[in-house]
């Protein structure tokens, strides 16, 4: 019983970070209406970043977010720029195309300069576990969610006071009212594509606690942001939190009961579930 | 309330996917008049609004305001020169409350950090707002979403204000509430271009009108001379007269 309870508790702690990694995937599509495969270039250069700052000063990745969130931002917002910005009035699939290579180029200069090998970042907290009445509860899983939730929480009233917030809701929900009411909307759209693309790197940082390092980061968890962001409709971020953390639990669950390795089938799985509900759904 | 600066189109020419939509209009809006601009459904109208507002570029052609030429100018320079445009259907962000919605109308004077003294004046004007303001504008009734519409368009503080069809699909009390509004905000100095298929309610409304119709002006003059006139009440009134 407390093994299964320890279960749901690490499940629910990861399901926020899911969330909190996922939900700059969902922005970019409300606001930009674009499928940002370059969300797996970020993610996986936060975790790079993050795990390079270690090695090499000795920074803990929590101090490093001071690093991977403008460094996202300015990095996102420079490939809208300079790449999704003229490519606006084509079809979709010419920028999902230029994004996913985006992607390839970074994961493959990642691979030239680090090689494949799995790589972990270990601070003096990584092992600390607490006890919780009969469960332990793993320290560095704690740190992590409550860094999500602050972020979310940042995010969430940003949305709502912000006259930012407010713009990028506008751009998302109405463009052409957003334009009449004097909005900048090429700048609405540079500022989504940096705040959703720092969301990722920092995500990065933070997952770099208790995630090995491999080129291969991004592929691994660009597919669980799909999942999360279709399971919690698009840009809602009460639903993206929910189903972060219902992705979580239910990851957890699975290698509880069956075995660790079909952990990262759950997720496909789900998405696979999301999108044929959701098209039954609609119609 | 002074008097605000003069709207002036010369010889604008726009094309909407290929379709020459405008083929040379010429028209005025003085400081503080209502001016009618009707015409049949594909005549233009819209097209003449996104043009002033700087939503689709002409192709040749003047718009200048007062002093300001913009043509090919952003809608964010033209709604800070004082123009702002109520677009067909209303367009507010359903998903927001009424209140952000007004809000976001005074974008573009976000920096004077006045929005709140606006927006108790946009109270005063249309009380109804007030009564809806926390709630999401996708619940509110047609005429409700009309008025979040005008309201959020003046939150800009305009000397002139751009409207497209407001009265479209909503029931004839509620048209009378519109026009109402209308008469208001011309009260307060604000210049009015109103489109309209209404014809006799916007023409009635009007100071000036002008008619519309394949992209070319073709007559133009005092309201109720152009109700009078014959070919416009053939035209647009056979089957109310
Ligand atoms: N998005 C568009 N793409 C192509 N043509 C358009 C578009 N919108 C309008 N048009 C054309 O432009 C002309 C003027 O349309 P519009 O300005 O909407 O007329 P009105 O508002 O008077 O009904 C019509 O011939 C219409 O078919
Ligand atoms: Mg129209």
């Amino acid at each position: 019983m407390a093994d299964l309870l320890s279960v749901l508790v690490s499940g629910v702690l990861v399901g926020t970070v899911y969330a909190y990694m996922a939900y700059g995937l969902g922005l970019i599509y409300g606001v930009l209406r674009v499928v940002n495969l370059a969300h797996g270039a970020f993610l996986t250069l936060g975790v790079y970043v993050t795990w390079w700052l270690h090695a090499a000063f000795g920074l803990d990745p929590l101090v490093s977010l001071l690093v991977t969130v403008p460094l996202g931002f300015f990095l996102g917002a420079l490939v809208e720029r300079s790449l999704v910005f003229r490519l606006r009035d084509s079809p979709p699939v010419t920028t999902l195309l230029l994004l996913f290579g985006v992607w390839l180029i970074v994961r493959n200069v990642l691979y030239l300069i680090f090689g494949g090998a799995d790589r972990s970042l270990l601070t003096d907290y990584s092992l600390e576990s607490f006890a919780m009445g009969p469960l332990a509860v793993s320290l560095p899983r704690v740190i992590v969610a409550v860094f999500s939730l602050l972020g979310f929480l940042v995010l969430a009233l940003l949305l709502k006071k912000a006259w930012a917030g407010l713009a990028l809701r506008a751009v998302a929900g109405d463009r052409e009212a957003a334009s009449l009411s004097g909005i900048p909307v090429n700048r609405v759209w540079a500022v989504a594509f940096g705040i959703g693309s720092a969301l990722a790197m920092s995500a990065g940082s933070l997952m770099s606690l208790f995630y090995s390092v491999t080129p291969e980061f991004g592929a691994r968890f660009l597919l669980k942001s799909f999942c999360v962001v279709v399971l919690g409709g698009l840009t809602n971020m009460g639903g993206i939190l929910v189903a972060g953390v219902a992705l979580g639990v239910a990851e957890d669950l699975t290698a509880f009961y069956f075995h660790t390795g079909y952990r990262d089938v759950v997720s496909f799985i789900v998405l696979v579930l999301a999108l044929v509900l959701r098209r039954a759904d609609t119609g | 309330m002074s008097a605000g600066p003069r709207l002036e189109l010369r010889d604008l020419r726009v094309r909407r996917g290929g379709v020459k939509a405008l083929r040379g209009v010429s028209l005025h809006v003085d400081a503080g008049e209502i001016v009618a601009l009707v015409g049949a459904n594909g005549a233009g109208k819209t097209t003449l609004l996104r043009a002033i507002s700087g939503v689709s570029a002409p192709e040749s052609g003047e718009v200048r305001f007062g002093e300001q030429r913009l043509h090919g100018a952003s809608p964010r320079t033209v709604v800070k020169a004082g123009i702002a445009h109520v677009p067909e259907g209303s367009h507010i962000w359903p998903q927001m409350t009424v209140r952000e919605n007004l809000r976001l109308g005074a974008w573009s004077r976000r920096r004077a950090r006045d929005w709140e003294g606006g927006l108790s004046r946009i109270y005063r004007l249309l009380p109804r707002l007030e009564e809806r303001s926390g709630q999401l504008a996708g619940t509110l009734s047609g005429g409700e979403r009309q008025m979040a519409a005008i309201g959020r368009a003046l939150m800009a503080q305009p000397n002139l204000l751009l409207m497209d069809e407001p009265s479209l699909g909503l029931s004839p009390q509620v048209v009378d509430t519109v026009f109402e509004t209308i008469h208001a905000i011309r009260g307060q100095g604000v210049a009015v271009l109103l489109v309209e298929q209404n014809v006799v309610r916007a023409l009635g409304a009007a100071s000036r009108g002008y008619v519309l119709e394949g992209g070319r002006i073709v007559r133009e003059g005092p309201g109720e001379a152009l109700l009078a006139d014959p070919e416009v009440r053939r035209a647009y009134l056979g089957r109310h007269a």
